[in-house]
């Protein structure tokens, strides 16, 4: 069981080495994401974690959402993909985005 | 295809008693000898088409096509399937020939162009070269030119006619 | 409270998704009969299919389609039970049926939607249930446009060049949010499993909506900076308002669920932009139906394989090599040949679809068109089992799609225009399919306007497509719309797509192997015709044998077939001869003759097969009538050429090549003096 944590930027900048890890995160049976830290998300950021999400749902791996911060459900939001990362509804925490 | 080096495959065979070659790059495949179904209305040279695993294949005739007599196939006789490149497009096609010969490394030195005799004899439309091996002619045949583009229909196409009175 | 995928039963839900779109698609089919022909027999049964997708989903779990099943039940129960249905009820009802399989297609690939993404449509439609008639936004004044009747639609997409991302959409989206009530929709159509993913590069497209009354100028302030690093289209709102039938227009959300009727999300603009639920009618993509009779087909040519292969397998073993064993190998080989190429043909043939794939998009197209536009069109369609080639069928969605857009959109006339014209109110879009000699013809006509010859050279005169000072004849004119240019490019047309234009149909007709060709006249009509040569064309076929060889007449042709009776053969002056059958008299053709066959004189043609051509009647002569099959159409031209008098070729049982006869072609040559072969 993963508990993966977002950073604080999930953005361009980090993307790059978030994919190995996201990778290496499909090697377990289930997944939970922790995103209270995001305050900045670009569509780098938000597009990485579509993939993850969508991957974990291809292979059978649970994987649910423990908290996530209004930022990035305003980010995921602004760019269509709420429901693609099943993130309506689960319990928010942080700090609210500003630009 | 033009090699970057001076060596080149040629699959040889004979027709009419004299030694051709292709570019063994452009053989599909050698098969025995079947009976084409002759095409209507069209030119001598081409015999008709086979069947190949499902694919409709015309075969010409080597000897019409040099302006030589037809004769009888027999067990020697075989079918050169080649790729034939038109442009974009690349065709399947074959050639009947007497027998089958040799695969041989030719170099692009002993290949020399088509004397001027030959072009009388209309080798010139599909011939790019002799090859001296030895004390053998070989006639390079060019592949995509063995075949003429388009071929005319014998006996004229079928033209918008008057309609016929039933009464 | 999203449930987990992975908890449901598999299976359960596998049996309820496959019977649930099954379910969904008669329910589209009837309700697009509702209109016409309403019948206490359908009503009952489109109430049937909600309530059993109703149950079904609850049974298994999937909670976000319980409101919105219930409205539409709601709404059939009250036409059941003789509630007179508002107008606008049948299409809300549709709109539904986009959102159910939307929502079972997500749930197909492992993903559920939040539970109210449909809540405002379940409520709009439970509105119609209560209250008898579709929510109404009031009369419309034709010259102000509701703010919400129409929308601007941005598409997104990355630029041609994908490189690190360089402007975020986010930005971008934040920006158009304050002019207006802003919708986003995501595709993901092109992202990679995340093994395969590279990080850097965009793989998402949106689809943006915002209130129609925003200036198009604020729009295009904002949108001007991306320009280059995304690839950005604007369609403007449509010319027409929402009719005031009470047509309830799209509500744009101001969450992440889609504005306009919901499965409308993907695809982002193509040749298509058809309603989703017209693209791709099977659930998974890659993949195809087959009818049972072709699979017991192959199933006993295995069989038969099997026989032949245990037969060779029995000769081989200890023991001379002798001539008998060697006589019986040869045979088993033969037979193994037989075998493999049967087997070959039957597995061709399962690509081989019906048409019926590709036109039964068209019926809801047509209505949704014609309702968006105010014009009221009637559709014809025959020939839906004309069989094709699978993929060919997939590559000849879009310019028929096309086709019939341009002919709703600039074809039939409104029905003002129509009705001082001396037509009836509605206008006829015909789409027929037929096997014509060894081709697949499509046909589309409408009754229409036509093309106007001298408009259409005046604008290609305009175009500096023509010379200034060029005459043309009318039926050169309309040609001109084939070239390349001729279609407005800049302004985009929402109905007619993206300045899509008849060369770019041309085409894509043409990489198909096939023609095109347009017949117009003014005040009548217009008529496409696309010809497509297919390698797998597959026609029922009589076999009959001339000489020693057999060929194929196709049977579609053949009105009879007779033996000749001496007594009725009789010369015509001049011509050829001709045949007195019944009260009829038939020119007979002499094929051997034609097909340039040495033939002994006085040799049997003992059987006449008369066929039907463009000018009439036909006898061909042939010897024998051999057997009715369904043969696989070979192209000649794939590796020879087009050869008069022949539409193809097949390959027969016995690996022999037989051509196949274009009946069309060969009556034209017999009436042109008689030529012989060389």
């Amino acid at each position: 069981m993963l508990a993966l944590v977002l950073p604080t930027d999930l953005d361009q900048s980090v993307v790059a080495e978030l994919h190995p890890r996201f990778l290496e995160a499909l090697a377990e049976p289930a997944i939970t994401i922790d995103g209270s830290s995001v305050q900045h998300a670009d569509v780098a950021g938000v597009q990485l974690l579509c993939a993850l999400v969508i991957a974990a749902e291809r292979r059978g791996i649970p994987l649910v959402w423990s908290v996530v911060s209004p930022a990035l459900v305003t980010a995921a939001r602004l760019l269509g993909v709420e429901h693609v990362v099943r993130i309506a509804g689960v319990r928010q925490d942080g700090l609210e985005w500003f630009d | 295809m033009t090699h970057a080096h001076s060596q080149e495959q040629l699959l040889t065979f004979f027709v009419a008693g004299a030694e051709y070659g292709v570019d063994i790059l452009r053989v599909q495949e050698i098969r025995g000898w079947s009976a084409p179904m002759p095409l209507p209305r069209t030119p001598a040279f081409v015999k008709g088409v086979i069947n190949i695993r499902g694919d409709i294949v015309p075969i010409a005739d080597l000897r019409a096509r040099l302006g030589l007599p037809a004769t009888e196939p027999d067990v020697t006789t075989a079918i050169v399937v080649l790729r034939i490149d038109h442009g974009e497009r690349s065709t399947v096609r074959g050639i009947v020939v007497d027998a089958m010969s040799d695969v041989t490394n030719v170099d692009a030195a002993q290949i020399k162009p088509p004397p001027a005799v030959a072009e009388a004899a209309g080798f010139a439309a599909f011939a790019r070269g002799i090859a001296t091996i030895d004390d053998k002619l070989i006639t390079i045949l060019d592949v995509d030119r063995v075949f003429p583009s388009t071929i005319a229909p014998v006996g004229g196409s079928p033209s918008q006619p008057p309609p016929l009175h039933t009464p | 409270m999203i449930s987990d995928p992975a908890t449901l039963g598999r299976q359960l839900l596998g049996t309820f998704l496959e019977e649930s779109f099954d379910g969904l698609e008669r329910l589209e089919a009837g309700l697009l009969r509702l209109d016409e022909h309403r019948s206490s027999e359908l009503i009952d049964e489109l109430f049937r299919v909600v309530h059993s997708i109703k149950g079904g989903a609850g049974a298994v779990g999937i909670v976000e389609l319980g409101a919105l099943a219930h409205a539409m039940e709601s709404v059939l129960d009250a036409l059941r039970r003789g509630e007179p249905a508002a107008a606008g009820t049948t299409s809300l009802l549709l709109r539904g049926v986009d959102a159910l399989r939307a929502s079972l297609r997500e749930r197909q690939a492992g993903r559920s939607t939040p539970a109210d993404a449909h809540a405002q449509l379940a409520a709009q439609i439970e509105h119609c249930a209560a209250r008898g008639s579709a929510p109404s936004r009031g009369p419309a004044h034709p010259d102000t446009r509701s703010p919400t009747a129409a929308a601007w639609r941005i598409d997104i997409a990355p630029g041609a060049a994908p490189g690190a991302v360089v402007i975020d959409p986010i930005k971008l989206f934040r920006t158009l949010a304050d002019l207006g009530e802003l919708a986003v929709d995501a595709e993901l159509t092109a992202l990679p499993d995340l093994a395969r993913f590279d990080p850097g590069r965009c793989y998402l497209r949106w689809r943006a909506t915002l209130p129609g009354d925003v200036p198009r100028a604020a729009i295009e302030d904002l949108l001007g900076w991306v320009d280059g690093a995304f690839d950005v289209t604007i369609v403007p709102p449509a010319a027409l308002a929402a009719p005031t039938t009470g047509e309830p227009a799209p509500l744009p959300a101001a969450t992440g669920a889609p504005a306009v009727a919901a499965g409308e999300s993907a695809p982002l603009p193509a040749l298509t932009g058809a309603p989703a639920s017209a693209v791709a009618s099977a659930p998974a993509a890659g993949s195809i139906r087959v009818a049972i009779d072709k699979i017991d087909q192959l199933m006993n040519m295995v069989g038969e394989l099997v026989i032949t292969q245990s037969m060779l397998g029995e000769l081989d073993g200890d023991g001379p090599l002798d001539t008998a064993r060697l006589a019986r190998i040869r045979e088993g080989l033969g037979q193994l040949a037989r075998n493999t190429r049967a087997l070959q043909d039957s597995v061709m043939r399962l690509r081989s679809m019906p048409i019926s794939g590709v036109f039964n998009r068209f019926p809801r197209l047509v209505r949704e068109l014609g309702i968006r536009l105010g014009k009221e069109v009637v559709l014809e369609i025959t020939g839906q089992s004309t069989e094709l080639d699978k993929t060919v069928l997939e590559k000849l969605g879009d310019p028929l799609t096309h086709l019939v857009r341009n002919s709703i959109d600039h074809g039939i006339e409104p029905v003002a225009d129509r009705l001082a014209a001396g037509k009836s109110r509605a206008g006829t879009i015909r789409l027929t399919a037929e096997h014509r000699g060894g081709d697949v013809v499509v046909e589309i006509s409408d009754d229409g306007r036509g093309l106007d010859p001298e408009r259409i050279a005046t604008i290609a005169r305009q175009r500096g497509l023509i010379a200034p000072d060029a005459v043309l004849d009318d039926r050169a004119a309309t040609q001109l719309v084939f070239l390349p240019g001729f279609s407005t490019a800049r302004e985009v047309s929402e109905i007619s797509g993206r300045g899509v234009g008849m060369d770019v149909v041309r085409r894509h007709v043409e990489e198909l192997g096939g023609e095109i060709a347009l017949d117009s006249r003014r005040g009548h009509g217009t008529r496409i015709t696309l010809r497509l040569p297919l390698t797998l064309a597959i026609i029922d076929g009589q076999l009959v044998r001339i000489g020693d060889r057999q060929f194929v007449i196709p049977l579609l042709s053949i009105i009879e077939s007779v033996a000749v009776e001496a007594p009725r053969v009789s010369q015509l002056a001049g011509a050829c001869e001709v045949y007195r059958l019944r009260d009829q008299l038939i020119p007979m053709i002499d094929l051997a003759g034609l097909l340039g066959m040495p033939r002994a004189p006085g040799a049997d043609n003992r059987v006449m097969v008369v066929v039907a051509t463009d000018t009439g009647q036909l006898g061909l002569m042939v010897d024998e009538l051999m057997a009715q099959q369904q043969v696989v159409v070979k192209s000649l031209e794939t590796n020879y050429q087009r050869v008069p008098g022949l539409s193809g070729a097949t390959i027969l049982g016995d690996g022999q090549v037989a051509f196949i006869l274009d009946v069309i072609a060969l009556g034209q040559t017999a009436r042109a003096p008689l030529s012989i072969a060389a």
